[in-house]
C-alpha cells in the first residue's frame, strides 16, 4: 500500500492505514523531536503525541508531503514541550556512569553497529552539536535540524513551519553562522574529518 | 583589504550552499566567489559547518509510535476549571461587594420610606417633598370638627367644614395651609373631649420634657391651644438596608468560600 492509498483509508478512520504511515515517519518524527528537545524521554512523549494530534487532526491535510505534515505537527508539539519548560523549570535525570557522573548523551541510544572508535568519536561530535543547537532560538533551531542534519528541502521545511522560502533562507543562514563560531569552539576536541580549518575561518 | 560579509551575502552563500539560488544569482555568487578570497572564506565555512551538521548520529525510534483505538478514542471532557477561575472569581466578588456599599441601593434606604403615591409628581413639578405626615395633637385646643372624626357633618363650627377640615385626621396627608390660622385660633366652644389615649400620644411630652397631666392629658394654662405636631416613627427603613446586607454577606460568604477552597485544593502536580 503506499502513501496516498494510506491516507485516504486512513482518512476514512482506518488505523491501520494510520500506523502505517506512523511506521514510516517515526524515525523522522523522533530525530526531529530529539534534537529540539535534547531528551530523549520528552522526545518519545512528544512524537506519540503528535501522532495522536495528527490522527484526530487528519481531516485538515490538504494534500501535499505528508511527512512535512506531520512534521508540523511534531515541532509544534515541541514548541509546547519547550513553552512548558520555561514555565515549569525542571532538572532533567540523566543516566549515571560507575563513578556516579551523569552521561550527557545516553550512549545505549546510538547506532550500535559502530565500532567502539567510531562511538566515541561520534560521541564528540554529538556533544558539540547538541550543545550548540541548544544554544539556538527556537525557530533558528527547527530549521537548522531540518536542513542540515535531518537533509530535507527547503520546500518541505517552510511546508513544516509553516514559513515562507525567504524566512527559512533567512534563519538557516543566521543558525548556520551560529553554529559555525560555536563549533569552533569544539575544533581541538573534534575528530580530525570534523575539524574546522583555522583557515577556513572568517 | 577585507570586504565585510552582509547577512544577505551570507544568506546567498547558504543558499548556494543548497544551490537554492536562481541562475542569476548563482552566476553571480560565483564570479564573488572567484574574485573575492573572503567570500571563498566564508562558503568553506558554512560547507563545513553543515558538513558537521550531517555527521550527527541519527537516532532510531525507541518503540513504535503506532497508535492504539484507545489512544484515539476521543478524550474526556475536561470539568470546567472552576478553581483556576477561583481567585479572581473571589476577588471579584469583594470588589462587588465594596462597590454596592457605595451605590444607592434600589430598593433600599430613604427610597423605602413611606413616599405619598404622588410624591415623584410632586417632585417632578418642582414642589418640596412632604416631610412624613405629622400627627396633630390638640392640647386643650379646640376639638376636631366632628366632620373631621368621621361623624359625618353636623355640629361645630359650620365654617370649618370643608376641605380644610379633613386635614386634622390623624393619618391623612396635610397641606401645608391647613395648618394655618382657622385651625390654630382657640375656640370657646365647649371643653375639649379628652384625647384617646393612642400610644401616639402617650409618647408625647410637652416641649419642657414633661407632661404636666399626662393621664388626663390636660396641659398647663400657657400650653393650651397650642399644636404641637410629632413626627411619626419613620418607618421601617430595615427591609431595604438588610437585604443589601444580606446580598453583601451571601458573597463575603461565597468568597470566603473560595478562598478556602483555594487553601486546602492539593496543589497539581
Amino acid at each position: 500500500m503506499d502513501e496516498a492509498q494510506c491516507i485516504a483509508r486512513a482518512l476514512e478512520g482506518d488505523l491501520e492505514a494510520f500506523n502505517q504511515l506512523v511506521l514510516a515517519y517515526q524515525d523522522s518524527a523522533y530525530n526531529l523531536a530529539y534534537r529540539m528537545l535534547n531528551d530523549p524521554d520528552a522526545a518519545a512523549d512528544v512524537t506519540q503525541s503528535a501522532f495522536i494530534a495528527a490522527y484526530r487532526s487528519l481531516k485538515t491535510y490538504r494534500g501535499g508531503s505528508f511527512r512535512a505534515w506531520v512534521l508540523r505537527m511534531v515541532t509544534n508539539a515541541c514548541y509546547d514541550e519547550l513553552r512548558r519548560r520555561k514555565r515549569r523549570p525542571t532538572v532533567a535525570l540523566e543516566p549515571l556512569n560507575r563513578d556516579e557522573e551523569e552521561i550527557e548523551s545516553p550512549a545505549w541510544l546510538m547506532d550500535d553497529h559502530l565500532s567502539p572508535e567510531e562511538m566515541v568519536q561520534l560521541r564528540e561530535v554529538e556533544n558539540a552539536i547538541t550543545h550548540c543547537l541548544q544554544d539556538l532560538p527556537e525557530d533558528f533551531r527547527a530549521v537548522v535540524i531540518m536542513v542540515d542534519v535531518e537533509g530535507y528541502d527547503y520546500a518541505e521545511v517552510s511546508q513544516a513551519l509553516g514559513k515562507p522560502l525567504g524566512t527559512i533562507k533567512s534563519r538557516l543562514a543566521r543558525a548556520r553562522l551560529r553554529l559555525r563560531d560555536c563549533l569552533a569552539g569544539f575544533a581541538e576536541l573534534l575528530p580530525a574529518r570534523f575539524r574546522l580549518g583555522k583557515e577556513e575561518m572568517a | 583589504m577585507k570586504t565585510r560579509l552582509s547577512y544577505k551575502d551570507w544568506e546567498r552563500l547558504s543558499a548556494y550552499l543548497d544551490g537554492q539560488l536562481s541562475e542569476r544569482d548563482r552566476r553571480k555568487v560565483e564570479e564573488q566567489l572567484r574574485t573575492h578570497p573572503e567570500y571563498r572564506e566564508a562558503w568553506e565555512s558554512l560547507r563545513q559547518t553543515r558538513h558537521v551538521l550531517r555527521q550527527a548520529p541519527r537516532r532510531k525510534a525507541p518503540r513504535s509510535f503506532t497508535l492504539t483505538p484507545a489512544m484515539v478514542s476521543s478524550p474526556r471532557p475536561r470539568p470546567m476549571p472552576i478553581w483556576q477561575l477561583a481567585p479572581a472569581l473571589a476577588i471579584a466578588l469583594v470588589v462587588l461587594v465594596v462597590i454596592l456599599e457605595w451605590l444607592p441601593f434600589p430598593t433600599g434606604g430613604s427610597t423605602m420610606r413611606a413616599q405619598a403615591p404622588g410624591a415623584p409628581q410632586m417632585e417632578a413639578l418642582g414642589l418640596s417633598e412632604p416631610t412624613p405626615t405629622p400627627v396633630i395633637v390638640y392640647w386643650g385646643g379646640p376639638p376636631p370638627p366632628p366632620s373631621a372624626m368621621g361623624m359625618g357633618g353636623g355640629g361645630g363650627a359650620s365654617d370649618m367644614g370643608g376641605s380644610a377640615s379633613k386635614g386634622v385626621v390623624p393619618g391623612y396627608p396635610l397641606l401645608p395651609s391647613i395648618t394655618s390660622a382657622p385651625l390654630m385660633a382657640p375656640s370657646p366652644s365647649p371643653p375639649p373631649a379628652t384625647p384617646q389615649a393612642t400610644p401616639e400620644v402617650r409618647a408625647l411630652q410637652g416641649p419642657s420634657g414633661e407632661s404636666p397631666n399626662p393621664i388626663l392629658g390636660l396641659p398647663a394654662p400657657e400650653e393650651r391651644g397650642k399644636i404641637y405636631t410629632a413626627t411619626p416613627a419613620s418607618p421601617s427603613i430595615s427591609s431595604g438596608i438588610s437585604l443589601k446586607r444580606l446580598i453583601q454577606a451571601g458573597l463575603l460568604m461565597l468568597a470566603l468560600v473560595l478562598g478556602i477552597g483555594i487553601l486546602i485544593r492539593k496543589p497539581r502536580p
